[in-house]
């Protein structure tokens, strides 16, 4: 226990606190919206990274259908439909073609990305909405959501359970629901992001 | 005093932020300072360090390892995005800026900090040449003194596998590594 802190390690620690106490809010609600149902589950490793990058709504909800799609909105933005993990370069190629530099991995069994493959920006990443879903993922991105020299990174696993799993298996990578357990994350990266090195989400405290 | 539940709210609850950092800022920097001759690169990858746990805590298990251990991990991690950043051109990204809170006094302290810990400096060097599977479990075991178990939590592997890694290691190193060590599993 270091009780003695030079001018240095003070100042840090005062800022430090301060950043939690910002941020705290907002893995209130996440975590808020995140329980309202047992699909929920499936949000939460998502909703427990989006705060790091700021003002992102997590609304837990259903899926369905066709591998993805992208589509723009209202004001530049670009609507994403992930409904199977399949073809991620098609998908880093359709968001390519909107301007949107992205890194997308799916994954099988529950595994994750090894930590250290980027950075993530400093800016707030206002207004990005994502809604997951049991075996979907849908997104909303407003258009400076992803700026020049940055990547949208998004990872994706999808592990079925067994009945037996599904009455015994819980954990802060995923959640299990309805037969799945899931390990959803994103982040707007800033920098180069390193290719993914696959690791068991279930067996390691992951440090980023 | 039991750490584990601190970690899973220091990204929600300051004060739990404050004890996990005094408790392990010391280590934090003496790692570090194994890694980098800057006070101010220093600096700058103390605060991302802490960053990181704050928003990678939700990720912690405790049934998995002791926080200590995850902690060099995520420490690893942010030293090794560092080098890998200077590599390319200067520091790409801090996302609080750490060294323009240094003063002499401070710059002084951190400088100490890094002289003192040449030696394991200088056995980083010579573990160089060892493939990044073997030297990663060495460097935390015979640099930075952890028990092998906690290597492998810091590296996400298994402890057997440290194990592998590291007893290879030793066959391939015997004179780097030094022999009055004496490894924890």
């Amino acid at each position: 226990m270091n009780t003695q802190l030079d001018s240095f390690e003070t100042r840090l620690l005062a800022e430090l606190r301060e950043h939690v106490a910002h941020n705290a809010p907002d893995v209130d609600e996440a975590e808020r919206l995140a329980g309202r149902s047992a699909r929920a589950w499936l949000a939460i490793a998502a909703c427990l990274v989006s705060v790091a990058i700021g003002a992102m709504l997590i609304v837990p909800g259903l899926g369905s259908s066709p591998a993805y799609s992208v589509g723009e909105g209202n004001a530049g933005r670009v609507n994403v439909e992930i409904n199977r993990p399949e073809d991620a370069a098609g998908l880093e190629r359709a968001l390519a073609e909107r301007g949107i530099n992205a890194d997308i991995t799916y994954l099988p069994g529950l595994q994750v990305c090894a930590p250290g493959r980027y950075q993530v920006t400093e800016r707030k990443a206002s207004d990005m909405m994502a809604t997951i879903g049991e075996t979907t993922i849908s997104l909303t991105l407003p258009s400076d959501t992803v700026r020049p020299g940055e990547t949208f990174v998004l990872t994706w696993s999808i592990l079925p359970l067994t009945d037996e799993e599904i009455a015994t298996r819980n954990g802060p990578f995923g959640g299990v629901v309805d037969g799945f357990s899931a390990s959803v994350e994103f982040d707007v990266a800033t920098g180069p992001v390193a290719p993914c090195d696959p690791i068991d989400a279930q067996t390691v405290n992951r440090p980023k | 005093m039991s750490e584990i539940p601190v970690v899973a709210d220091i990204g929600r609850d300051p004060d739990a932020l404050e004890a996990f950092y005094r408790a392990h800022l010391d280590p934090v920097q003496r790692f570090i300072a194994r890694r980098v001759t800057s006070p101010h690169d220093a600096a700058d990858l103390t605060a991302d360090v802490f960053l990181e746990a704050i928003r990678s805590c939700h990720r912690f298990r405790a049934d998995l390892g002791n926080p200590s251990a995850w902690l060099f991990g995520i420490a690893r991690n942010v030293v090794a995005g560092h080098h890998r950043s200077a590599g390319r051109s200067a520091r790409a990204h801090t996302r609080l800026d750490a060294r323009s809170w240094l003063d002499d006094d401070s710059i002084e302290r951190l400088a100490a900090r890094i002289d003192a810990e040449s030696r394991g400096r200088a056995l980083l060097v010579s573990l160089a040449d060892l493939p990044e599977r073997q030297r990663s479990v060495v460097e935390l075991v015979a640099v930075d003194g952890l028990a092998l178990s906690e290597a492998a939590i810091a590296l996400g592997i298994s402890a057997t596998n440290a194990r592998v890694r590291y007893h290879r290691a030793r066959q391939r190193l015997t004179q780097s590594v030094p022999t009055a060590f004496e490894v924890t599993p």
